[in-house]
């Protein structure tokens, strides 16, 4: 008798203890890799009145993995709000869509404009969402982008989440991810940015970086200018090159350097009221390439090269600053954070937003010439 | 040969049933305290003091050193009896059994509250569509299985668990801090009113509580002279761990993101990635070993409750009390409407801990001194 207890006892717990009610099989899922939001366009907009948002989502078609053509699966619905409209794509879809996998969140330039915030809150808000996932600025359409099929990989977000992150491990993107995102937009001391892409039919192309204010898109930096702004704030950089310009003064010639390591130290100084924002940089630097002339044995030349390099990233290094001081107004690079750690008595009378642009900018670089490549220079 | 024997059976036999070791009893401790508490202690610590949110939670922590010490004094004075004992001796019968009570609803609420947040991170984060009744249900049978046992396997499975709860944590913390910006962290003692920052420590106090239950163990340490020793191991690795986790969110989220988390430091490891692809959402395997701290804390803690209620109403086993006692957990577990209501009493519930184990042992102490009531602790005892 006992036994016989025992048993139905097990029996019983087993139905229970196996989480039935979560249980969720991989093929009654849809994983959603990547969401595109854009504004319904005007025209069609009087068809559905109200609705606003447009959201477009790319999921993989496991059938034709093999095959490896229409790997992916691009679907969208409008909606009032974005949770309005995910919710409508699930009346298209014949299992439950998931988004525990979502790789890149992609928003239209119209969209970032208005203010980025309450369309954010749908993500911010699921525990299912990464905040490690990619948040993402389109040029033109959001949609454009989740629907490019680059070659090399089948599955369009895996592609885009790999270049993303090759482009951070060699410093040629910024790192600002969705949850980084957030934090800039919480933070009074700095501004969001995030990663902006433009894309046609086959390609995809990285072209800088959007600049907010507050939650609203005010303007980006290009490709270019977003290289300098990672050096300022001491990322180091593999790929993408620095070229000197031929100098008449001096004994150089067209050279093409690599920033191998950069260290930065930021320093706020507080004098009279006034803020400067002290840059120190650290570069360590390789010649790659230099015409005509080969003249790198001799010390003297090695010197002037150190010293136009150094030039060269204050001059550019400012450039940004100035741009983001004076046309868009708003701090992306965090100098508020450290005024706020350093000054905080000052910081709780001003105003950091009027104040940002006013803020002098001190950049000292420091630049040494470790490695000279393979060519033995005669040093004449 | 034979004669070498019989000694080492002795030494065996001197630990008889219904005794923890000094690791059993500092591993209890540990286990106790880290529970729920942790789970929102970085945007408890911030909420009034912001970045002084650390000096908070170290006055937090030292506070309840403080109380934890005169907890084990005031317990020495009384070498083989629990709290619930000694009230009655200190305070006569009636008013004793009536702090006793108090004591054991404070314990009771608290224990609640806490299976109920833990439920709440579970249903949000990992079994969406689980009703929160059948998670609470199942914690509740899983924790009421460990009391009803004996006080020597509650010292067995919290010293066998205690490293199962805190390795996995510091480690995906430390592994956090590669996202961290040490200039979120500044500035630390500027800024700030000394009354926001004692009012976050009353918040962050929360995480602290639990070594309270010692009141009710320490009769049934082995080696009495070494409780305050222990007690201090068993105080200084949730504090340390409490410390090393506030920082990290600090710096990794900043202030003012923080305060937007409900729940920090599962967004802290949630941010967290290890060797990029292959690890991907740590969170999963953190919630899995956090199942266990909170299951240790609980268990504890409806121990103590059990055998106070057990000592009040002067019944011979605590195991009567278990059983009787779930059904009404549940119904206080279940109480609160949402999460928001929960973390109000939260609050509420740790200023009557704050109040309850800061000024209750002192004063038991001070009347204890005056009436001259109690051994003059550990010369007395017999052993």
């Amino acid at each position: 008798m006992k036994r016989v207890i025992k048993l139905i006892i097990i029996i019983l717990l087993m139905n229970i203890l196996a989480g039935c009610w979560d249980r969720r099989d991989i093929e009654a899922t849809v994983p959603v890799l990547g969401v595109g939001i854009d504004f319904v366009e005007e025209k069609d907009r009087n068809l559905t009145k109200s609705n606003k948002v447009k959201v477009t989502i790319q999921v993989p078609v496991p059938a034709n993995m093999e095959q490896g053509e229409g790997v992916v699966w691009i679907i969208s619905s409008v909606g009032e709000t974005v949770a309005g409209a995910i919710d409508n794509l699930q009346n298209k879809l014949n299992q439950e869509l998931f988004f525990g996998h979502l790789q890149i969140i992609v928003f239209s330039q119209d969209i970032a404009k208005e203010g980025i915030n309450k369309y954010l809150n749908f993500f911010r808000n699921s525990a299912q969402i990464r905040r490690l996932s990619w948040l993402l600025i389109a040029e033109d359409k959001a949609e454009d982008i989740i629907k490019s099929e680059p070659k090399l990989e089948s599955i369009q977000s895996v592609y885009l989440t790999h270049m993303l992150n090759n482009g951070v491990s060699t410093g040629r993107i910024p790192d600002i991810r969705l949850g980084d995102f957030f934090i800039r937009l919480s933070n009074p001391g700095e501004q969001a940015t995030a990663v902006m892409l433009k894309a046609d039919k086959e390609i995809i192309d990285y072209i800088g970086l959007a600049v907010f204010e507050g939650d609203e898109f005010v303007g980006s930096l290009d490709q270019p200018e977003t290289l300098y702004y990672q050096r300022a704030l001491g990322v180091p950089n593999d790929t993408s090159n620095l070229v000197l310009a031929c100098d008449p003064t001096t004994e150089i010639d067209r050279l093409t350097i690599k920033m191998q390591e950069v260290s930065n130290k930021l320093q706020p100084e507080l004098k009279e009221g006034k803020i400067t924002m002290k840059i120190k940089l650290k570069v360590e630097a390789k010649v790659l390439e230099q015409l005509n002339k080969n003249n790198l044995g001799r010390e003297e030349v090695v010197k002037q090269i150190e010293m136009s390099i150094e030039n060269k990233l204050k001059r550019e290094i400012d450039k940004v600053i100035k741009k983001t001081q004076s046309k868009f107004q708003t701090d992306i690079w965090g100098f508020g954070e450290y005024v706020r750690a350093y000054y905080p008595d000052y910081w709780n009378k001003i105003n950091w937003e009027e104040e940002f642009p006013k803020i002098k900018i001190n950049i000292e670089v420091q630049a040494y010439i470790r490695q000279v490549g393979m060519i033995n220079f005669t040093g004449k | 040969m034979l004669k070498e024997k019989k000694p080492k059976k002795r030494v065996i036999k001197i630990k008889k049933e219904g005794k923890v070791t000094e690791r059993q009893f500092s591993a209890i401790i540990i286990n106790t305290v880290l529970g729920v508490g942790i789970l929102t202690l970085p945007r408890a610590a911030v909420s009034f003091a912001d970045n002084a949110g650390i000096i908070s939670v170290l006055l937090a922590s030292l506070l309840s050193l403080i109380n934890l010490i005169i907890i084990i004094k005031l317990g020495l004075r009384f070498p083989d009896k629990t709290i619930f004992e000694y009230l009655q001796i200190i305070l006569g019968k009636f008013l004793g059994k009536i702090i006793g009570f108090l004591i054991i609803s404070y314990w009771f609420v608290f224990t609640a509250f806490v299976i109920r947040t833990f439920s709440e991170l579970i249903v949000t984060a990992v079994l969406p569509k689980t009703p929160i009744e059948v998670v609470i249900i199942i914690m509740l049978l899983l924790v009421a299985y460990l009391s009803y046992k004996d006080i020597q396997v509650l010292g067995r499975v919290n010293e066998l668990y205690v490293f199962i709860v805190i390795v996995p944590i510091l480690f995906l913390t430390i592994l956090s801090f590669k996202r961290g910006h040490m200039v979120y962290v500044l500035p630390v003692f500027h800024g700030h009113s000394l009354i926001n920052i004692l009012k976050g420590a009353g918040k962050s106090y929360f995480s602290f509580l639990g070594f309270e239950v010692v009141a009710i163990i320490l009769p049934f340490i082995t080696t009495k002279k070494l409780s305050i020793e222990y007690g201090i191991k068993g105080w200084l690795i949730p504090s340390l761990l409490s410390i090393i986790v506030v920082i990290a969110s600090i710096s990794v989220f900043g202030v003012f993101e923080l305060k937007n988390l409900v729940w920090p430091t599962f967004e802290l490891i949630k941010s967290t990635q290890f060797f990029a692809l292959i690890f991907e959402r740590l969170e999963v395997a953190f919630i899995t070993t956090w199942v266990i701290a909170l299951f240790t804390t609980a268990s504890n803690l409806l121990f103590g409750i059990a055998m106070g209620g057990a000592q009040i109403l002067n019944l011979h086993k605590h195991k009567t009390l278990v059983i009787t006692l779930l059904p009404l957990l549940y119904l206080v577990a279940l109480s609160p409407r949402n999460a928001y209501e929960l973390f109000n009493l939260v609050d509420i519930i740790s200023i009557i801990g704050l109040i309850l184990t800061t000024i209750l042992p002192i004063i038991l102490l001070i009347l204890v001194q005056v009436r001259g009531k109690g051994g003059s602790g550990v010369n007395e005892e017999s052993n």
